[in-house]
């Protein structure tokens, strides 16, 4: 039976089983460094928030946070026992709010995040078909180019990606600024 | 020894409150679940909680408090006074030990409130069995 390239694609894809998915994300940044806090999450079920991530859809991220204390930005010090009311300008500077001793408590992955920095950079989707792994890794903008780098070799550290597909995606991504790379791992 | 219970109010909050007005918010809260029965109450721990995974950011002041086993519907009815003593029109969140959940509203009936927590309860005894 002569089948088409789709239809072959098709029943390639009915055959294989999703195994689990890692987001790489970046999920905070700080105000007055270069500074963010990464983190992945792992996705156990093919739900639609695979599609919606991969179509660009749902690609934002949005941190719960917990914070203990508020800096004021005019003189340092704890906003609740300073002088200053926030928002209220003193000799032409405005009162802001520093947030710290934060806790970071989770995080949610979203249409429009608050800070438009704050998104999934990398995802990695694992199959099983016929016995061997197939991973598919999309790589997404990034806000600088070492964050892919440095995603390739956490996931290559926690044993997620073997050395030789780390290699072949360093490779491609030192070419390619995003795009997909599929490698099958027996 | 009397095991205490935890309540964690969630209230959401325009800005940082300062110190003095975060004491008289949560004294006020500890003074009207007080004269709801519960003993021993105690100002816990206070922290600020910013969610931003909705479409407007919300921060949140928690306030933790521990307390003697009260009755439910009396911690609920103490956190609803309090709203409507302030006229606020904010929605509460009230943890009660770790089941249950009400929000409460400053602009419910006291009737509302009570078949709020019963509410809270059935399913609570829904999610043990």
């Amino acid at each position: 039976m002569n089948l088409s390239r789709k239809q072959r694609r098709a029943r390639a894809k009915d055959k294989r089983k999703f195994l689990v998915a890692y987001a790489f994300t970046t999920v905070m940044f700080a105000s007055d460094s270069a500074g963010y806090i990464s983190a992945i999450g792992k996705i156990g079920t093919y739900e639609p928030l695979l599609d919606r991530m991969i179509s660009g859809q749902t690609r934002g991220v949005s941190p719960d946070v917990l914070i203990r204390e508020w800096e004021c930005s005019i003189c340092h010090k704890n906003y609740e026992k300073c002088p200053h009311e926030e928002g209220t300008l003193y000799n032409g500077i405005s009162c802001q709010l520093i947030a710290k001793n934060i806790k970071f408590m989770g995080t949610s992955f979203v249409d429009e995040p608050k800070d438009p920095r704050c998104r999934v950079n990398d995802l990695l989707v694992i199959w099983e078909v016929g016995g061997a792994k197939l991973f598919e890794w999309y790589g997404f903008e990034v806000y600088t180019e070492n964050l892919r780098f440095k995603n390739i070799e956490y996931a290559r550290s926690q044993k997620l990606i073997s050395q030789k597909a780390a290699f072949t995606l360093s490779e491609f991504f030192s070419v390619h600024l995003f795009g997909k790379v599929v490698f099958i791992e027996k | 020894m009397e095991e205490k219970l935890r309540i964690e109010l969630q209230i959401p909050m325009d800005t940082v409150l300062k110190e003095k007005e975060k004491a008289e918010l949560s004294q006020q809260f500890a003074n009207n679940l007080t004269a709801k029965g519960i003993r021993d109450v105690k100002l816990a721990d206070t922290y600020y909680l910013e969610k931003r995974s909705t479409a407007e950011p919300i921060g949140y002041l928690v306030l933790l408090y521990l307390g003697g086993i009260a009755d439910i519907v009396g911690i609920a009815l103490a956190i609803w006074t309090v709203l409507k003593e302030r006229n606020s029109k904010k929605e509460v969140t009230v943890k009660i030990g770790d089941e249950i959940f009400v929000k409460v509203k400053g602009n419910m009936s006291e009737k509302d409130v009570i078949e709020l927590v019963k509410e809270a309860k059935k399913s609570k005894s829904k999610r043990q069995t």
